[in-house]
């Protein structure tokens, strides 16, 4: 490290710029990463979250809820397969307040059955009944509050916030739970069907169902409208992003490399072993690296505090230290090009002068 | 006594298509500890070639190279490497320093490789003889290439090396400042009791060597 610090040292500016591209391109990176993740929580909270570890969907409904539909005699035949199954039909629509008509907040309904296991846990309020209905925490943005009421924009029926449960989203709208009770009378024409069974099972094995078949959670997140194109869009630009940082970082330690290639010879007369340069090389790149991305983690960490609301964006500890790992690793194997330059440097260069 | 370095029967040859290029033939010298030695010849002469082989960087067709006593011609490359870091002090032409390292750094590095602690107090006796007291922090990009040359010539000797080995260590000086550096090294090598050979065209310094050899078309005779 004798040669690496006293060089960084000597030439900060120069290591200072490309330590900043580094840190653009991890905090790009990390900030890409927790809006994926935001915007994977905000698409499909109300699944990720819920205990149900399945769905059972009809069959033909290509693990959509929107696409299936079950009688309610048929429902019961299929819930006594499992050792706990509750009937759920999930339906989007649009609400508004009385005072506010012409705003209007379009969401999602998911009707449960109180006291069932997939019944929300209110964070405030009441737990659901028939008295009224609980909220998701997302509602609160649009000015909805606890004891308010409001109406549903087709149905015309006035329902009541009586709780408000944790961000729960469903294809990035807001869910309203409400009862069987409550939706017959906004849906007097779908009493005899809900759309799936929620299920919680333990057993891998996979029970024979006529006419339907159950659905994994992961399975129904990935198939809940626009999730997968919005997710792997995103993927995609993490992973061009990596594949862009190799590049730009091999061929900036390259350049770097070439430039030095004479100094290396007169080193290597003078009795420095390339396992010695080569660690110099990989600690120079190490240092400018890890400065970088430790300033990316701060900048990050303390944007994730402040990002507003409507921006999901969810970043974990875990995270930011896995994607900081790999890029170090990424910035040290950018550097192997270069060694292998730095190993072919003959000695002999260093004798007879700039001009021979 | 042992020679320093010795070569006998030093040859060289490149294949060039069916031609054979000698660039040394049949080269043999002797330098004793405490004798300074120059070699002077025409560029393309072979005096590049010849320090190259007698400085462990380069391997000859045939022939054979001792260094103190013991036979270096057929080492390792990785063995040469160490040779050349504890037993040879090269000064090369233009000096060649690290350009961000300070001058006091540019010795203690080669203590550093050598594995040789505490070595800062030598490093710095050894600049101040060579008048560079007040140059210790600087980088060398702003000394003049005489104080340059004067860095190199402490570097080469900050191993306690037995062989110095200097190639046209004048070359991008006046003559006045040339005269100035070989002249230093010269006392270095006697009072060190050191074997030194200096490959140069520049001929208003061989009156300082105690030994001229000179250079043509790869065949070295001594000159009286």
């Amino acid at each position: 490290m004798f040669l690496a610090l006293r060089d960084l040292r000597h030439a900060k500016l120069k290591f200072g710029l490309i330590s900043l591209i580094i840190f653009l391109i991890v905090f790009l990176v990390l900030f890409i990463t927790g809006l994926a993740a935001g915007l994977a929580s905000d698409n499909g909270a109300a699944i990720s979250e819920s205990p149900a570890s399945g769905y059972v969907l009809q069959k033909g409904a290509e693990n959509r809820f929107s696409r299936s539909t079950l009688t309610k005699t048929k429902a019961q035949q299929l819930a006594k397969k499992f050792k706990q199954a509750t009937p759920l039909t999930i339906q989007q629509g649009t609400i508004q307040r009385a005072k506010d008509a012409a705003k209007k907040t379009d969401m999602a309904y998911f009707v449960v059955k109180q006291g069932s296991f997939i019944a929300p846990k209110s964070v405030s309020g009441q737990t659901l009944n028939t008295t009224g209905v609980v909220v998701s925490d997302k509602l609160k943005a649009s000015g909805y509050r606890l004891g308010q009421k409001f109406k549903d924009s087709q149905s015309g029926v006035t329902l009541k916030i009586i709780g408000f449960t944790t961000a729960m989203t469903y294809s990035h709208t807001p869910v309203v739970y409400v009862t069987p009770n409550q939706w017959q009378k906004m849906m007097p024409q779908e009493t005899q069907t809900v759309s799936a069974l929620a299920v919680k099972q333990t057993t891998t094995t996979k029970p024979k169902l006529a006419g339907a078949h159950l659905v994994s959670k992961e399975a129904i997140i990935q198939n809940v409208p626009g999730y997968s194109a919005e997710q792997g869009s995103l993927d995609m630009m993490i992973a061009f992003l990596y594949i862009i940082s190799v590049v730009v970082l091999a061929v900036f330690f390259y350049v770097i490399t070439i430039q030095k290639i004479r100094e290396f010879g007169v080193l290597k007369a003078l009795g420095t072993k390339t396992s010695y340069l080569a660690r110099y090389l990989i600690g120079e790149i190490g240092v400018v690296a890890l400065l970088a991305v430790i300033i990316a983690d701060i900048v990050v960490a303390a944007l994730a505090q402040v990002m507003p609301a409507a921006m999901p964006f969810i970043i974990s500890g875990q995270i930011i230290l896995t994607t900081s790992l790999i890029f170090v690793v990424v910035a040290v194997l950018s550097a192997v090009v270069s060694l292998v330059k730095v190993a072919r440097v003959d000695p002999n260069t260093a004798i007879g002068g700039a001009g021979e | 006594m042992t020679e320093t370095l010795k070569l006998t029967n030093v040859v060289k040859y490149y294949q060039d298509g069916d031609a054979r290029i000698e660039v040394l033939r049949e080269v043999s010298l002797a330098v004793k500890p405490g004798e300074f030695a120059a070699v002077v010849g025409p560029s393309g002469a072979g005096k590049s070639t010849f320090l190259s082989i007698a400085g462990a960087l380069l391997r000859p067709s045939e022939g054979q190279v001792y260094l103190a006593g013991q036979e270096i011609t057929q080492l390792s490359q990785k063995q040469w490497t160490k040779i050349r870091l504890e037993q040879i002090g090269f000064i090369f032409q233009n000096s060649e320093l690290i350009p961000y390292l300070t001058v006091m750094d540019q010795l203690c590095y080669m203590s550093v490789l050598a594995r040789r602690k505490g070595q800062e107090k030598r490093a710095q006796e050894l600049l101040t003889h060579l008048g560079l007291a007040k140059r210790l922090q600087q980088y060398p990009a702003a000394l003049s290439g005489g104080e340059r040359q004067r860095v190199a010539i402490a570097r080469a000797l900050m191993n306690d090396p037995q062989l110095i080995l200097a190639d046209e260590p004048t070359a991008s000086l006046d003559s006045k400042r040339g005269r100035e550096v070989v002249t230093m090294l010269r006392d270095e090598v006697h009072a060190n009791q050191k074997a030194a050979v200096m490959v140069t065209h520049d001929e208003r310094v061989l009156d300082l060597v105690d030994t001229v050899y000179q250079i043509e078309d790869g065949v070295l005779k001594k000159k009286d």
